[in-house]
């Protein structure tokens, strides 16, 4: 279980650090996505993971799962909803008025040159 | 609730700060629009179909008593205001996409930027006025009340919390959404949309 959730974290943070480095907008925000998938699933195994663990108090349950790390991740989830979200229109933005994706932008520049 | 509050109001005021920023990006924003796929067929005339907007105006209604449902099981069950802020707006999102923008910018007149912000400064100030009382911030006071036909019934200090937290994300929601369908209409986000030969 540990192994896989380790895996699967390195997977995806490795992924969205490689898109995050490609030359166009749309794999940037596709790899800040993804690698805050895996910083969430990060945080959220920083309790420890539990199995058969009850997440709500209820009535006759012995057995739960550490509550800190799930209110944690849920803060960051939404956080990172809103970030994903401001860097999709910031993407579109730049796309709407350089004209280009390129995220080191050499044609946005030589427009900028000959317009001065 | 009490300090646990902290956090989402952490979360409401982010998701506000960011969809006013959104908004600024897209005012006056301007994107090239083709007229057909990458092959060269033309878009589908029928922009909306008759199936989807027939479902989704039965769907409000049973979708605004399921996030009033959520809302008032948040208290002591999983869920509240901001997951019932998010089924209304999905519920309000799928309207637009249903009818149009032109149809539902006809009906809900209402602007989003003073709802989201309307929205924190409940929240807000729900978690202030327990000072007022001597009592730590976001502390929520609570008492059972009889209503007549109803029977006893809960209320907490924490529900007026829960409806900023609920204006907050149906306003956030609406104000990145909406204003992204904008962009190719007349609706335009824009300070020069009275101006602007359409």
């Amino acid at each position: 279980m540990e192994a896989l959730f380790a895996t699967v974290t390195g997977f995806l943070a490795a992924s969205g650090l490689y898109l995050a480095l490609r030359g166009r907008t749309f794999p940037v925000v596709v790899g800040l996505t993804l690698l805050s998938y895996a910083v969430n699933l990060f945080l959220f195994s920083t309790g420890g993971l539990t199995t058969d663990g009850a997440a709500v108090i209820q009535d006759g349950k012995t057995h739960y799962a550490d509550p800190l790390p799930q209110a944690l991740v849920l803060t960051a989830i939404v956080i990172g909803f809103a970030m994903t979200a401001f860097s999709v229109i910031l993407a579109m933005r730049v796309r709407g008025d350089q004209g280009s994706d390129q995220v080191n932008d050499q044609r946005g520049d030589e427009a900028r040159e000959e317009k001065s | 609730m009490d300090f646990r509050g902290f956090d989402t109001l952490g979360e409401i005021t982010v998701l506000c700060i960011a969809a006013i920023g959104i908004y600024k990006l897209l005012n006056r924003l301007r994107l090239f629009m083709p007229s057909s796929d990458s092959e060269g067929r033309p878009w589908s005339k029928d922009l909306h179909p008759m199936l989807l907007a027939t479902v989704s105006q039965t769907l409000l209604p049973l979708a605004l008593l399921v996030s009033v449902f959520i809302f008032l099981r948040g208290h002591n069950e999983p869920g509240g205001g901001f997951i019932a802020g998010l089924v209304t707006a999905v519920a309000l999102i799928l309207l637009y996409i249903a009818r149009g923008v032109d149809w539902a910018q006809q009906r809900l007149t209402f602007q989003y930027q003073p709802i989201a912000v309307t929205g924190v400064v409940i929240a807000a100030l729900t978690g202030l006025g327990s000072w007022l009382f001597g009592h730590n911030f976001l502390t929520s006071a609570f008492g059972h009340f009889a209503i007549p036909y109803i029977g006893e019934v809960e209320l907490a200090t924490a529900m007026l919390f829960d409806l900023g937290v609920y204006l907050t994300v149906v306003g956030a929601t609406l104000m990145i959404l909406a204003n992204l369908g904008k962009l190719t209409t007349r609706h335009r986000p824009s300070k020069e949309n009275d101006k602007e030969t359409v």
